[in-house]
């Protein structure tokens, strides 16, 4: 129904009613914000990020299908943006021995992320995922605070749903050898 | 995995940062400007085009009546025939002018109508 309301606006920006769209900023501005401040740590760049993903939804907004819900759609170009902005700006993200993941065992990884109220582990997780590259954050970002599915996260990410999932995988054992030190 | 409550902790408390109160409708006076580059972007481009089609058309003509004169008549002299052709010629014109006019008229009403069942 949200979806039908938001194709319905679109429909009638792209007729001329360009007041409605301020219905998208006020919706998802800070969403989006939250997504590129995780992956582009200036918070002026992340701001004019944010403004920036909005004018090119603007302006692309006639090539919005309605295969997928309008915030995903926006989420991508969020997540594009703000992927070349890193490689404008050269912002280059630590790189984690691919093997030393490949011993962790799982369970130690839910027994740890189970937790609930240790302040301490709080507040190393919180350092650990600024040591994440840009995909990792934006996965978990996605997926754990703005609580999209996988399939949708797959198509922000422009992944596979099974890509999606080993990713989230690798990332949580990234997080796991971060805060282990 | 979306049992890791303490990951999701994490990820809100780190989420202090928030945009500024006017960032909506700074947003929207950009949007406001991008929408007018946009109609001034197909206006020049609607021109554009229309100018290239009416040269084609008039390079068409020139060449058209130039050879016709060249092979039919020696002389510049225009026969009654020619005058005919040129008679049709401004009929067809007359008559297009015609139903580009309705249909910018219709295409007008048409909007009007839709903006109103919107509304």
């Amino acid at each position: 129904m949200e979806n039908q309301d938001e194709l319905i606006y679109i429909k009638r920006i792209l007729e001329g009613e360009t007041n409605l769209f301020s219905y998208f900023p006020e919706r998802y501005s800070r969403s989006i914000h939250a997504l590129i401040i995780r992956i582009i740590p200036s918070k002026e760049d992340a701001e004019e990020l944010t403004q920036d993903t909005f004018i090119k939804a603007f302006r692309k907004l006639d090539t919005f299908k309605g295969d997928c819900s309008f915030s995903t759609w926006l989420y991508r170009i969020a997540y594009n943006t703000a992927v070349s902005a890193t490689r404008k700006r050269k912002i280059i993200f630590p790189v984690l021995d691919d093997f030393s993941l490949e011993n962790i065992p799982d369970d130690a990884v839910d027994l740890i992320l189970e937790k609930e109220d240790d302040e301490t582990l709080l507040q190393r997780l919180e350092l650990a995922i600024e040591q994440l590259n840009m995909e990792d954050k934006a996965l978990i970002t996605l997926y754990y605070l703005e609580e999209k599915s996988i399939a949708e996260v797959a198509v922000i990410l422009e992944l596979t749903p099974e890509n999606v999932k080993v990713k989230l995988f690798r990332a949580r054992k990234k997080l796991y050898v971060l805060i282990n030190g | 995995m979306t049992q890791d409550k303490i990951l999701k902790k994490a990820l809100e408390s780190q989420s202090i940062d928030t945009l500024p109160t006017d960032f909506n409708s700074r947003l929207m006076t950009r949007i406001y400007a991008e929408n007018e580059t946009k109609k001034k972007r197909i206006f020049v481009l609607g021109i554009s085009a229309i100018s290239t089609a009416s040269l084609c058309l008039i390079s068409l003509g020139i060449y058209l009546l130039k050879d016709y004169i060249t092979f039919s008549f020696q002389l510049p002299v225009l026969s009654s025939e020619a005058k005919a052709i040129y008679g049709f010629s401004f009929y067809i014109a007359f008559l297009v002018s015609i139903l580009i006019v309705l249909d910018s008229f219709f295409r007008t009403i048409r909007q009007k109508r839709k903006k109103a069942e919107f509304k």
